[in-house]
């Protein structure tokens, strides 16, 4: 496995573990109605919160592998953690968060939040950055008046997974 | 479904002569019920191939490329042609370009052909979009693979495709 397809596999994991922070405090938002019991909770949890979100993020950035250059023998793996990352992705909605004005958040959650906003940007960094690589596939095909290209989204999504490429 | 070529066997080739086409190749096969197939490879300039094949039975008919053999073993025919695809690829020519027409039946106008969509279905399953780039034409279900070496080497040689399908076949341009 090349350090990109390994430095991917992160961020696909990364989106996880995100999207079980977010669905635990949800979760407990729901749970605990009372919000002072939820501040009290969340008072306690967000120091280890901040500390791991932001060793977290340090890690998933510092090995970032900026270029991607997909061939018949990557391609497949490549389309399949860009599915991956696109579902993780979804599963993460953050504009609840994200919308937040930091600076009107409490004080023992403006880190957290910042943290978490950062590292879910880092992780649609290396979506996009695989989808430009992805696009760049079909960059250099001939324009043609006559014959419709399909691009390599389109090849990809009415495809059976099940064959195997033979070229 | 599609995983079991049978056999098959070069033959020869033929220059040509007031045809659209330069050469065709000729290869056999032998299904398991023991009933031959002919097929025929047409090599058109710029490296374009188009494959057609009959059941030797049918070689005499002017129909031959268009009747149905009904004897439910399309699937491995049609992967033995994918293999001679693979063969001239391979063997005989790296910069080798497929078109496809798929005729229609009887009861079909020339949109969307039943064969067109089977076309179709192989080329997006078996060959990837890092080693060649597809395009189609609805209306006259014509589909094309183009080998991204050609269009390092010749960039222009998809507007040469087009060109002979808006002459020979009165195909009209998307402008």
């Amino acid at each position: 496995m090349s350090s990109t397809r390994i430095q991917l596999q992160k961020n696909i994991d990364a989106a996880g573990v995100l999207g079980g922070l977010l669905t635990m405090y949800r979760s407990l938002k729901r749970y605990f109605n009372n919000t002072l019991i939820l501040v009290v909770i969340v008072t306690l949890i967000a120091p280890f919160l901040s500390l791991f979100l932001y060793f977290f993020r340090k890690h998933l950035s510092k090995r970032y592998a900026p270029d991607i250059i997909i061939d018949k023998d990557n391609y497949v793996d490549y389309r399949n953690s860009y599915d991956q990352l696109s579902q993780a992705i979804q599963n993460i909605d953050i504009s609840d968060i994200s919308d937040v004005d930091i600076k009107k958040t409490p004080f023992y959650l403006r880190y957290v939040v910042k943290q978490f906003v950062r590292t879910h940007a880092t992780i649609l960094h290396s979506y996009h950055q695989l989808g430009m690589a992805l696009k760049a596939i079909n960059a250099n095909a001939p324009k043609s008046n006559l014959f419709t290209l399909r691009t390599e989204s389109d090849l990809w999504k009415s495809r059976n997974k099940a064959y195997e490429y033979l070229r | 479904m599609f995983d079991k070529p049978y056999e098959f066997k070069y033959l020869n080739s033929t220059t040509t002569q007031g045809e659209l086409f330069e050469k065709r190749h000729f290869l056999s096969f032998r299904s398991h019920t023991k009933h031959r197939y002919i097929v025929e490879v047409e090599e058109y300039a710029h490296d374009f191939y188009a494959i057609k094949y009959y059941l030797k039975a049918n070689a005499h008919s002017d129909n031959r490329y268009n009747m149905l053999t009904n004897l439910k073993q399309a699937t491995r025919v049609i992967r033995t042609c994918i293999e001679i695809m693979l063969y001239f690829i391979d063997k005989k020519n790296p910069w080798a370009s497929f078109i496809f027409i798929g005729a229609q039946l009887q009861e079909e106008s020339t949109k969307n052909t039943k064969r067109f969509r089977v076309y179709k279905m192989i080329m997006e399953n078996f060959f990837s979009p890092t080693e060649f780039d597809h395009y189609l034409h609805e209306e006259n279900s014509i589909y094309i693979i183009l080998n991204k070496l050609k269009i390092e080497d010749a960039p222009n040689a998809l507007k040469h495709m087009e060109k002979m399908a808006v002459e020979y076949y009165n195909i009209e341009g998307k402008e």
